[in-house]
């Protein structure tokens, strides 16, 4: 990450969410040998680094290995909402970052479990980032979803008027995102997620012409292993034009960095 | 200090801040315009997901 950051001049680092994890089948794990060359950079790895570690945290080592490496935001999904009101209360309060969702509100007194978005400064351009949470496949009496079309539909414009460019941010499938962001104007870029959609370049939409990419063809144990790249100019007017994305795998090539491993051998103790 | 000089004045701080907050609330596309060039801009993303069953290989 840091790499990067002495490489890129502006930059941008999100997660779509579905970052932590309350309780995890550890069967079939490889080695944490095996782990140690990806696993200090994307925090999403620190599941797979020490199951034990990670069901006793719930989290709290992802979202502190996340405020290492100054993510800029994070959608909250189904598993964050899966934590439980307390927990997740607790995540929220230590993320350095903003958890978005501008679609999931507490059950009880119906406010917004996280911001509905957030204004990032990039150099003389103002970034307007979304968060949107997929439904649960289960019931969470905690929490009340609403559709993500129509809250999409009544914000856009307000984040327009503040901006520069619009991103969205979730967990929503690849599809469902590119379905979204075709149907309501304004967005310049959807960042998705779910796994077996990768597609292999940046697809704009045929009538808005929104950006949509996908970072990883995550599945258990393989999660965090891929980061989505994005390359693009911000013209004048905010628009995003030529794109160039890859799908980076981390490996054992990447050195681990010190200050993470530091962190993540303190959870361990 | 004279009536018409003192709403000259007042006048004359509402348009500032009203020029000071218009930069702040340009919207899309509308911000400093001819001042500023394109950037180039990375956008590192990741994502993590359980929610399938397929076992590492």
């Amino acid at each position: 990450m840091q790499e990067q950051r002495d490489l890129a001049k502006y930059l941008l680092l999100l997660d779509t969410g579905d970052a932590l994890v309350a309780e995890q089948d550890l069967k079939g794990l490889p080695p944490e040998d095996d782990m140690a060359g990806w696993s200090d950079f994307d925090t999403g790895d620190g599941p797979y680094m020490d199951g034990n570690l990670e069901r006793q945290m719930w989290g709290e080592d992802i979202v502190a290995g996340m405020n290492l490496m100054g993510y800029d935001a994070m959608a909250i999904g189904p598993l964050e909402l899966g934590l439980g009101a307390e927990m997740l209360r607790q995540r929220l309060d230590e993320a350095e970052f903003p958890m978005l969702s501008a679609n999931v509100l507490w059950s009880g007194d119906q406010t917004l479990v996280g911001e509905p978005y957030t204004i990032v400064q990039i150099g003389q351009y103002r970034i307007g980032v979304i968060g949107l949470t997929r439904y649960p496949n289960d019931e969470l009496a905690d929490y009340a979803i609403l559709e993500p079309k129509e809250v999409l539909v009544q914000l856009v414009p307000e984040v327009e008027e503040q901006v520069d460019t619009v991103i969205l941010l979730t967990n929503l499938s690849y599809r469902s995102a590119m379905e979204l962001v075709e149907a309501v104007p304004g967005i310049d870029l959807a960042v998705a997620a779910l796994p077996r959609q990768l597609p292999d370049r940046a697809v704009r939409t045929s009538r808005t012409r929104a950006l949509v990419v996908t970072a990883d063809q995550a599945l258990p144990a393989h999660s965090g292993r891929r980061v989505g790249r994005l390359v693009v100019m911000v013209g004048r007017d905010g628009a995003l034009s030529r794109e160039t994305w890859v799908s980076v795998a981390m490996g054992p090539e990447i050195a681990d960095d010190p200050d993470m491993k530091a962190l993540l051998d303190r959870f361990r103790e | 200090m004279s009536r018409s000089n003192s709403l000259g004045i007042a006048v004359l701080l509402a348009c500032l801040l009203l020029t000071g907050c218009a930069g702040e609330l340009a919207g899309k596309g509308s911000g400093p315009g001819g001042a500023r060039e394109p950037i180039e801009l990375v956008i590192l993303h990741t994502n993590d997901n359980w929610g399938e069953s397929e076992p590492c290989g």
